[in-house]
């Protein structure tokens, strides 16, 4: 009897190990795994599926196996094969570990998905199936608030990325009528259409790997278990540089380009070192680490290496992967008293001779002359700083001198590979930026480098420059309260206003309504009389642009709801308005899925509400809020869904007017804020005060899901609804 | 009452937060020990929202799967009130639905004062962790130059210039500091200490580790100094910048406390006087208590078992182990003397030897005894004997870790080192057992400067060692070969270490401390001083030290040492077979990917062991009362025989320092399963280290003190039982309690129901023996 309870336990975490869980997962990564080698034997094959028609412009999906992306394909599967591996046993005592793995799978075969993209648009949809998962696995622990703020903030930032993405594309279709890379490297011209271009794809890429000021949602990310910080440092935010890559003959074309590369390499390189700097708990000291060294990455490919900055990535991939994973020895981290001990000047010139010494012999073995300058720098430095602090070890000479030839070896070894490498992927390299101004900086990285050995920053910590200093970076140079405060806090207090206005006031009210009329009877009258007015688009989107707002700080989810389906019903019209085509055909393709999602949303809060509370360490949602959250999800305009299709033609609609483009991608990256905001505030039951959970009877099932299935299937065939319609 | 004494009593709601490389459990509610168990949980409810208690679901639960009887109900109810006409009713009301549902659903908080989220307060933490931050910071400041309140302001006006004139102009004593603070916050006399308690409950993390440094002035393990008035102090300008911030209006309405005795039945009304009620909020105390005697219960029943069936003679031992009295030392010694062969003993971990140790090499020390005492000597550790091999890579990782710290070196130093770090990382996760082999030396050839040796200490050393020998009954029966095993815990990748290791040695390995006291007492010497002591050596008596790896259920005797023993083939060949059977039952309530078999060195392993989980009681005495029982490493043992002990000073030592050490654990424990998310450290899959003290969750959040959720629950299940301690002494009740009469402090404890005494009078064995 003594012994029941335990063993009871006992019964019941023995029952826990043999169950299939783990095998399935298990599975699951064993299946990624060979899909991954398959792939790897279709080097130089392409795959081309045609997908849809928006707008008259065929949309390709085209896969190309080429020696860089099985490369890549190869790290991505060994970091998947190490995180999921760990995961499965880190995770062990989490209620909801399968569901972490699936993601984890889920995750790494989108990242696949990118690394073999042929053309910009594949890329896309690669990068929106990135974002999405990478959006579920960092609210794993989605009860706690902290956890949900950083994954929405790395949502949203992402979104304004994807939404100039998603214009470079059809900017880039409406130039060369294909996003496919060959075609556009080689249809070379010299205008500022191709800068634009390049330039919109570039704050993709910088939303996407961590580039000053677009790197704050990367160090909260660490509300997440600790797998999911070393697979996205390692494989995630690696897709940026995969691009550049991918783009680097266009780049290297548009010199304007390049040098704005090169400008924010350097600045984040810069600041995210600084801001490593100040940090006091190891997570987000190598979160910053990451920023400075993507940073890096930036930096070689505007200097014209990306073979380099390609290796570079893997290198650093698989160096903080481990340290990711090593986290929790760092409580036995050495003492920083090592790093204040004094370097003599005489051993900084001997260590300056030796290293020049290595690099000489290093460039005497092999020949590689395509490295620029300012890459040989970073590898002086680095190597100096070793031997600095090799020679202040108290340690006897022949073990030193052994480092010293195994330093020595290093470098060989590494410019070896690193010339290798270039000739594998083939990647065209060229040296973008003067020679002259590489010797610049030269001299000042060398010089910023002999200053923070020489002088510790704890000296200059000790005037008040130095304090201000400290606390500036500490603040991380206060990027975030300034977003807080000129983008945030304005959008939030003008809905709050205007929420106020039309509440409490009968004739705001009125004028509400009146306003939302308005629009449809001018669409009306154009669709009657035939001519088309000017203003209406404008007059729609500032309409749109309002009840997001509005939407944005509704007092109750049924008034969020509402606001947001109006604004969603602006968008309908908007495209309806500008259609070209049979207008009957259309509105009934444009509104059906519309109408299904809204009657979809409706059936959802019409279902009884079940006495059942929910409790908090579950980890789950309810069912209502999983189909809540899908059918919101639906209206972001992720691709594949219907809302791409519309989002899609509109901003292929209205490439004429900057104005008007404007506001169709501020209101859509504004649409994601609100659904974001709707699923933190009642979905993911934050201190559990507003616990909606309702049950749902069959019939309810099954009509959600075939709106959700309808709406899939119509934003992947629309073109076969039109042409049954016809 | 003056400002410092108000902080000081404000203080006692704090608990004591060991840095976590050495983290030794305590009682969160320590400071509270002179108030009753309800009382002090009470109190802290007050100000922190906690339970105290398992919530009523769980007892619920427990109920329903019989480990709560109603009998157990109606004597803890009996306990609490006294009328025993009523104790039927109240119990019958306890289970009904009325109260359940009443229990379960409506929570109501009891905090006194509400906590409000502060904006300033991450940059508090931020500013915390960067002040006694030694070894994340590249951006180093030398901070234990200046105090803490003096390096806050020192940023705090370079921050926010608007702050500058005041902040300097704040008196100079801290006091009159605090006092001009406090009138421009309005607090009213009256308040003040509430205004501290609930200040200090809102950081409680970072105060904790305050509150240690207070008490710690002169430990080697971290440099700065501050105390609790200097963070009060921050904490108050922080306030004063605080617009609308009113203490007054934080107040809860108290709500009403509804009382067991309203729901009676009116014919039963007129039997209540104000004594004979109990609130229904403080029901799940009762239920606690309930949990407690059914558990207790259990254990008696063994105990008595046992000490009827008492046999008394035996073949005198080959061999005597010396183990710590840790819980899972029972099962070792449990599966060791089946054998019939051996006899064991149960002591505190350090084994009589306590000093700080300190490794030149690495530049660490660590302090190798129990929380309650400070050591006042200090050993050195060497490690002399090391291949080249190991050499040159230990110089490549010192550099290594030096210059990825720079701030432009580390760019190309990735890309150089970062491809060949692919090996490792698999390696690791795929084949943790080969990586270690090939990695890792296990040849440890440490050698220690014992400074015991030395003639102005041996005087001392003896007469702890005498205390060891005499407490423990080991004077004049000594076996030829007495082995003295410390224990330690071997994981990887886990900050959480030393709650595994043996907290008698202040959360590191006992191993060492086992040699120490080992070299004493093989010292001729020291031999000698000891006989004049009172101590008989056999001729050829030979105390070997040994380690008990708890992790992978090892003892390790290293050879040198083996070789000494005549018999040392039939000794390990009964070790290897005993730990076998331990490990094989240890085992089986472990959860596991595969075998399990490299949890000691897979560094991705949450559940290394399940430590001191399950531990309830324990037991002082002599180990043949309880030798025949399986205790499933729930119960501490601290052998002891009164008849050595007519004065009662070695109880009472007992009382005043194991006995202790175990409620901290066992206190640990219980709180971090009854409120895992204030006195446990929260999720480890998320734990974020942060300088050299401790663990944060997630990004940001306050010093997580207490043991982390992996360690008492598993999955959503509690895998501790929480119990109070119970303290099981086998002497003569008279003589128990003439003890504690002498030692008014341990008897409080008693009386304050933090632990619970049961006395097992051994006359009784000679009866039956007779």
């Amino acid at each position: 009897m003594f012994q029941a309870l335990t063993c009871q336990n006992q019964q019941y975490i023995h029952g826990m190990n043999r169950s299939p869980q783990h095998k399935i997962a298990q599975a699951a990564a064993i299946i990624l795994g060979i899909c991954t080698l398959f792939l790897l034997f279709l080097i130089g094959s392409d795959i081309k599926i045609s997908w849809l028609t928006l707008h008259g412009l065929p949309l390709e999906l085209k896969f190309r196996v080429d020696y860089l992306s099985s490369v890549m394909l190869l790290v991505v599967g060994i970091i998947g094969a190490i995180v999921f591996q760990y995961a499965s046993r880190y995770l062990l005592s989490d209620t909801s570990r399968r569901r972490f793995l699936t993601q984890v799978a889920l995750t790494l075969a989108s990242v696949m998905f990118f690394t073999v993209a042929g053309n910009l648009l594949t890329a896309f949809v690669g990068w929106q199936l990135i974002g999405l998962n990478l959006y579920v696995l960092l609210n794993h622990y989605h009860y706690q608030s902290a956890a949900n703020r950083a994954a929405k903030k790395k949502f949203v930032i992402n979104r304004i990325g994807d939404m100039c993405f998603l214009l470079a594309i059809i900017l880039c279709f409406q130039q060369f009528g294909t996003t496919d890379y060959a075609v556009i490297s080689q249809n070379i011209s010299f205008d500022s259409y191709h800068s634009l271009i390049l330039g919109l794809v570039f704050i993709a890429v910088m939303t996407k790997s961590a580039q000053f000021p677009f790197h704050i949602w990367l160090p909260d990310t660490m509300q997440a278990p600790t797998p999911v910080s070393a697979l996205m440092h390692a494989g995630v935010i690696n897709s940026g540089g995969i691009l550049l890559a991918r783009l680097s003959p266009m780049i290297n074309q548009t010199s304007s380009v390049s040098s704005f590369i090169f400008m924010v390499g350097i600045v984040t390189l810069i600041t995210g070192a600084l801001f490593k700097l100040t940090q006091t708990d190891v997570k987000r000291k190598l979160a910053y680490s990451t920023m400075s060294q993507m940073g890096y990455m930036v930096l070689q490919c505007g200097l014209g290496c990306y073979s380099a900055a390609i290796f570079h990535l893997i290198a650093h991939g698989f160096y903080k992967a481990f340290l990711f994973l090593n986290a929790g020895n760092a409580l036995h981290d050495g003492d920083k008293q090592q790093l204040l001990a004094k370097v003599s000047f005489k051993n900084t010139i001997l260590c300056a001779v030796i290293t020049i010494l290595l690099i000489t012999v290093t460039q005497q073995i092999i020949a590689a002359q395509s490295i620029p300058i300012l890459i040989w720098t970073f590898i002086g430095i680095s190597i100096h700083c070793f031997l600095v602090n090799l020679f202040k070890q108290k340690y006897a000479l022949q073990y030193k001198l052994a480092l010293v030839i195994a330093c020595q070896l290093l470098l060989i070894g590494y410019i070896f590979a690193l010339t290798e490498f270039e000739l594998l992927t083939g990647l065209d390299n060229q040296q973008n930026i003067s020679t002259k101004l590489q010797y610049i900086l030269m001299g000042l990285f060398g010089l910023g480098y002999l200053l923070s050995i020489h002088y510790p920053v704890s000296k200059i910590q000790s005037s008040q420059f130095g304090l201000k200093m400290y606390q500036c970076f500490k603040m991380k140079l206060y990027v975030e309260p300034f977003y807080r405060r000129y983008f945030l806090m304005p959008f939030r207090s003008a809905g709050e206003q205007l929420n106020d206005v039309v509440e409490h006031r009968m004739i705001a009210k009125l004028g509400f309504f009146i306003a939302m009329l308005v629009p449809i009877a001018m669409l009306i009258r154009n669709i009657i009389t035939g001519s088309d007015s000017v203003n209406l688009n404008l007059v729609l989107l500032v309409m749109t642009v309002a009840l997001l707002t509005m939407a944005n700080r509704a007092k109750s989810i049924k008034k969020m709801l509402c606001y947001l389906m109006m604004a969603q019903f602006n968008f309908v019209l908007l495209n309806l308005a500008n259609t070209e085509e049979n207008t009957l055909i259309k509105s009934i393709t444009l509104f059906v899925p519309y109408a299904a999602l809204f009657v979809g949303i409706g059936l959802l809060f019409n279902s009884r509400s079940c006495e059942k509370m929910q409790s908090n360490n579950d980890n789950k949602l309810t069912i209502w809020g999983t189909y809540l959250t899908i059918l919101l999800f639906l209206f972001i305009g992720l691709p594949g869904t219907f809302s791409f299709c519309l989002l899609f033609e509109l901003i292929a609609n209205s490439t004429a007017s900057p104005l008007n483009l404007m506001l169709i991608l501020i209101s859509n990256v504004m649409i994601s804020i609100v659904v974001l905001h709707l699923l933190q505030d009642y979905v993911f039951n934050l201190k559990q005060l507003n616990i909606i959970s309702k049950k749902i009877s069959l019939s309810t099932h099954i009509i959600l899901l075939t709106i959700i299935v309808a709406n899939l299937v119509c934003g992947n065939f629309i073109q076969y609804a039109e042409i049954i319609l016809q | 009452m003056n400002i410092q004494q108000s902080i000081a009593q404000a203080a006692k709601i704090i608990p004591i937060y060991w840095p976590l490389e050495s983290m030794i459990a305590v009682n969160p509610l320590w400071d509270l020990k002179e108030m009753s168990f309800i009382k002090a949980v009470e109190h802290a409810k007050q100000f922190i929202e906690m339970r105290g208690t398992l919530s009523y679901d769980e007892y619920i639960r427990l109920y329903q799967q019989g480990s709560i009887t109603k009998i157990d109900l109606k004597q803890a109810m009996q306990e609490r009130i006294s009328n025993s006409d009523l104790i039927d009713e109240y119990v019958n009301l306890l289970l009904s639905e009325q109260v359940v549902c009443y229990c379960t659903s409506s929570h109501t908080s009891d905090l006194k004062f509400r906590s409000i989220e502060f904006g300033f307060k991450n940059q508090l933490l931020e500013f915390l962790s960067g002040y006694f931050d030694s070894n994340q910071q590249g951006w180093y400041h030398e901070t234990s130059k200046y105090p803490l309140f003096d390096n806050w302001r020192k940023y705090a006006i370079v921050e926010n210039r608007t702050w500058g004139k005041w902040l300097q102009d704040l008196p100079e004593d801290i006091n009159e500091m605090l006092e001009s603070l406090l009138l421009r916050l309005k607090i009213a006399q009256d308040d003040v200490v509430p205004f501290f308690t609930w200040s200090f409950a809102q950081l409680l993390g970072w105060n904790s580790f305050i509150k240690w440094l207070e008490t710690r002035p002169n430990n080697p393990l971290i440099q700065q100094n501050a105390t609790l008035s200097e963070i009060l102090l921050i904490w108050c300008c922080l306030l004063v910048q605080e617009k609308n911030f009113d203490f007054v209006f934080l107040r809860n309405q108290k709500s009403i406390r509804k009382k067991l005795s309203t729901l009676l039945p009116n014919n039963l009304q007129h039997l209540i006087t104000p004594n004979l009620d109990i609130y229904i909020d403080e029901l799940s105390f009762v239920w606690q208590r309930a949990y407690e005697i059914h558990q207790h219960g259990l254990l008696f029943d063994k105990i008595n078992f046992a000490k009827k069936n008492l046999v008394l003679k035996k073949p005198s031992p080959v061999a005597q182990f010396v183990f710590c009295i840790d819980t899972r030392s029972e099962g070792i010694r449990r599966h060791l003397e089946k054998n019939g062969k051996y006899e064991t003993f149960g002591f505190a971990g350090f084994f009589g030897s306590i000093f700080t140790l300190e490794n030149h090499e690495s530049d660490t020390c660590s302090l190798q005894a129990p929380a309650l005492v400070e050591p006042s000597i200090t050993l050195s550790i060497t490690n002399n004997s090391k291949s080249v091999r190991t050499k040159t890579l230990q110089l490549f990782e010192k550099v290594a870790a030096v210059a990825k710290e720079n701030i432009l070196s580390p760019f190309a130093f990735f890309e150089m080192v970062g491809n060949m770090l692919s090996l490792p990382l698999l390696a690791k996760t795929l084949f943790p057992k080969y990586y270690d082999a090939l990695v890792n030396n296990h040849e440890s050839a440490n050698k220690i400067s014992n400074t015991f040796l030395k003639a102005e200490h041996i005087e001392s050393a003896a007469d702890s060692l005498f205390q060891f020998l005499k407490t423990i009954g080991l004077i004049n029966n000594m076996a030829p070969v007495v082995v003295i095993c410390g224990h330690g815990a071997q994981t990887e990748n886990n900050p959480f270490q030393a709650s595994f290791d043996c907290g008698a040695c202040g959360g590191n390995s006992g191993a060492i401390n086992a040699e120490v006291t080992c070299e004493i007492l093989n010292n001729s010497h020291a031999r000698e001083l000891l006989t004049k002591r009172g101590v008989s050596f056999g001729p050829d008596t030979l105390f070997i030290p040994a380690l008990h790896n708890t992790t992978t259920d090892e003892l390790i005797i290293r050879d040198e040492y083996l070789a000494k023993i005549p018999f040392h083939h039939a000794l390990t060949v009964d070790i290897s077979e005993a730990l076998a059977q331990l490990k094989l039952e240890r085992t089986k309530d472990l959860p596991a990917i595969g075998n399990g078999n490299d949890r000691h060195i897979n560094w991705a392993e949450l559940i290394p062991e399940w430590g001191l989980a399950n531990n309830m009681a324990i037991i002082i005495g002599p180990r043949r009362y309880t030798e025949s029982l399986n205790l499933n490493r729930r119960v501490f043992l601290h052998s002891y025989d009164h008849m050595m002990d007519v004065d009662g000073t070695l109880l009472a030592s007992i009382l005043n320092a194991p006995v202790i050490v175990a409620h901290w654990i066992n206190s640990q424990y219980y709180f971090s399963a009854t409120d895992p998310d204030v006195y446990g450290s929260g999720n480890k899959a998320i734990h974020n280290v942060v300088g050299k003290i401790g663990v944060m969750e997630g990004n940001l959040s306050d010093l997580k003190i207490g043991l982390p959720t992996q360690s008492v629950f598993y999955q959503d299940r509690l895998v501790h039982q929480p119990l109070r301690l119970l303290v099981v002494i086998y002497a003569p009740r008279d003589f128990v309690n003439r003890v504690l009469n002498m030692n008014p402090n341990v008897k409080s404890l008693f009386d304050n129901n933090w632990l619970t005494l049961d006395i097992v009078e051994p006359e009784l064995r000679n009866a039956v023996s007779a």
